[in-house]
């Protein structure tokens, strides 16, 4: 990442956040929205922890995280509302990074790999530790497919295209990648 | 309203306890590696991760 000072805040009322800009790419004007308009609400209802970075007073980017998961299904097993709270497929816990941006007058320093390095690290030496996760899930705009890629995310499936018809990837990072494979357990 | 945030996927695959076996065996490729190698040199004190607000703090 550049060597700018930079400071990391936890997103709060106060922050004034109206003057990041992300229209770039498909995509961008969501994440847009989503910081200016949603993430405090996801915020104060402990759904999700948005983490600001700064330089000086300027707001380079952003991140979302929260816990999530991944269920793999049988195809043509029962869906979720076929099966009701008996659930579905194999649960596989992770965090989950649902927001990542960069202000467009930002772009192209490395920033967004630094945020997403801070992700991956905050995911597997302060999380992991005392809760069990074994990956970082990434819900990705298409579009950012290969740059996601380039850090050594794979794609994690095929997802069901989701409520909002948005062109995303669900895309997902080993934090405990094995140097021999692993005993087959679940075979 | 922005696109909601979506906490858990569902991945149809033809057999999921070998498709789970599989990405847990998994080695990692030379890009997750280099990113690891980054994340081994991140040092926490400088970055001083935020403290998590108190509750009351998110009514303000």
């Amino acid at each position: 990442m550049t060597n700018e000072p930079l400071t990391l805040t936890q997103l709060q009322s106060r922050d004034e956040v109206s003057g990041f800009c992300c229209r770039e790419g498909p995509g961008a004007e969501d994440l847009e929205d989503f910081l200016k308009n949603d993430a405090l609400r996801y915020e104060n209802d402990y759904l999700s922890r948005t983490y600001l970075v700064w330089s000086e007073s300027r707001l380079v980017g952003f991140c979302t995280l929260s816990a999530g998961s991944v269920r793999f299904r049988a195809e043509g097993e029962k869906t979720q509302a076929e099966a009701g709270l008996e659930g579905i497929g194999l649960p596989m816990p992770g965090v989950l990074l649902g927001r990542l941006a960069v202000d467009d007058r930002f772009r192209s320093r490395g920033f967004g790999r630094g945020i997403f390095e801070w992700a991956l690290g905050l995911a597997r030496d302060r999380i992991a530790p005392y809760v069990g996760c074994r990956w970082l899930f990434i819900d990705a705009y298409a579009c950012r497919r290969e740059w996601y890629e380039r850090l050594g995310c794979k794609i994690a499936g095929k997802a069901p295209p989701n409520a909002s018809g948005a062109d995303t990837i669900k895309m997902c990072f080993d934090l405990f990648p094995p140097e021999e494979p692993t005993l087959d357990l679940w075979g | 309203m922005a696109r909601p945030l979506e906490f858990e996927y569902v991945i149809e695959c033809e057999d999921p306890a070998a498709e789970v076996a599989r990405l847990l065996s998994m080695r990692p490729n030379e890009a997750a590696l280099r990113t690891l190698r980054e994340v081994d040199k991140l040092d926490w004190s400088r970055l001083k991760l935020a403290e998590p607000r108190k509750r009351s703090s998110t009514t303000e």
